[in-house]
């Protein structure tokens, strides 16, 4: 015997369904997007991360040449700080500051745009030259720095 | 009896949302490979760039001892006050302590690096991902009695024909190095 099917019921869902669907699907939504938002920001964060370690290097480096080209010279420069805002690095000790980097000091790249980057160097000691550099960034709300600390001293091995 | 389906409404409701959704979605996709891209390539271009400008370094603070312009170590540069420019390198000779010639050079857009240890089988210090758009080696004395300081530019980029800026990454190193053993 064939089923009689009640037809004055409507075919559907009910509100109930609609709403578990619905907030199923969008809380899947919502995690997908900040998983989505973290990883690009992680991303961006790594890609500066890379960026300021060669800026940093690239003062280490610098600092190392103007030591190796006149010992006298670079004594005298010792015992403070300075803002280094351009790169690849041209001009000679560019701006003595007392503590960090004005806020204002972007780093200035080769065709004239201003990175979002900091660096400076702390310069101490007089037998040998103790050198902090930190290239730090502002991102999002956070703070973010890449240290780089070296000694020079006036004879290596 | 009314056949159960979709209604037109229904269906072009349902596609739209897709069609919203599914551009958005790709877009974020898309934005992320990107990103991703370009972290390798700048990654890529650091890593290369700095074991070449440590490997040059090492090379030379440690091995070499006089300046030529020639393989058979005649024509001796920067012995004097004169400044040299090799500018590729080509014409760059360093002598080590055993009297062996060593030398880097821009060959076919790689820094190789030849030696009469391997002669006639130059190693290329990059590889093709890299290009070396520039290298320059000079040489200089600051006094006559002060040891020959080697003067290194070496700018590297990503090998892409894209000129798009979140394609390319390049990055340039400079740097000095001191003869220690003179």
């Amino acid at each position: 015997m064939k089923k009689k099917i009640n037809l004055s019921l409507p075919n559907g869902f009910s509100l109930i369904e609609v709403l578990i669907f619905v907030s199923i699907l969008s809380i899947f939504f919502v995690v997908a997007t900040s998983v989505t938002v973290v990883s690009l920001r992680n991303m961006k964060i790594n890609e500066h991360k890379i960026l300021a370690t060669y800026y940093a290097e690239e003062l280490a480096e610098w600092l190392r040449d103007q030591k190796e080209a006149d010992w006298t010279e670079f004594i005298n420069k010792s015992s403070e700080t300075y803002c280094f805002k351009t790169t690849p690095i041209t001009d000679d000790w560019l701006t003595k500051v007392s503590g960090d980097c004005a806020p204002s000091d972007y780093l200035i790249t080769a065709n004239g745009q201003p990175t979002i980057f900091l660096r400076n160097a702390v310069l101490d000691g007089t037998n040998q030259v103790n050198i902090k550099i930190t290239v730090s960034w502002t991102e999002l709300g956070n703070n973010y720095e890449v240290p780089l600390a070296t000694v020079f001293t006036r004879w290596e091995d | 009896m009314r056949i159960k389906a979709f209604t037109l409404i229904e269906t072009i409701i349902v596609v739209g949302i897709t069609g919203l959704i599914l551009p958005v979605v790709f877009s974020i996709v898309f934005v992320i490979l990107q990103q991703q891209t370009k972290i390798i390539r700048l990654q890529e271009v650091k890593k290369q760039g700095d074991f070449v400008l440590s490997n040059i370094k090492t090379a030379i603070r440690n091995n070499a001892v006089e300046i030529y312009t020639d393989r058979a170590l005649t024509d001796q540069k920067c012995h004097d006050l004169n400044l040299y420019d090799g500018s590729g390198g080509n014409n760059f000779y360093f002598k080590d302590k055993v009297g062996r010639w060593f030398n880097f050079y821009l060959d076919n857009d790689k820094i190789s690096s030849g030696s009469s240890l391997f002669a006639g089988n130059p190693q290329d210090l990059t590889n093709d991902k890299v290009i070396v758009s520039n290298f320059s080696i000079k040489c200089a004395k600051q006094s006559i009695y002060s040891p020959a300081l080697v003067t290194l530019s070496i700018a590297l980029s990503f090998n892409t024909t894209s000129t798009r800026p979140e394609d390319t990454a390049q990055l340039t190193y400079n740097t000095n190095i001191k003869l220690k053993s003179y």
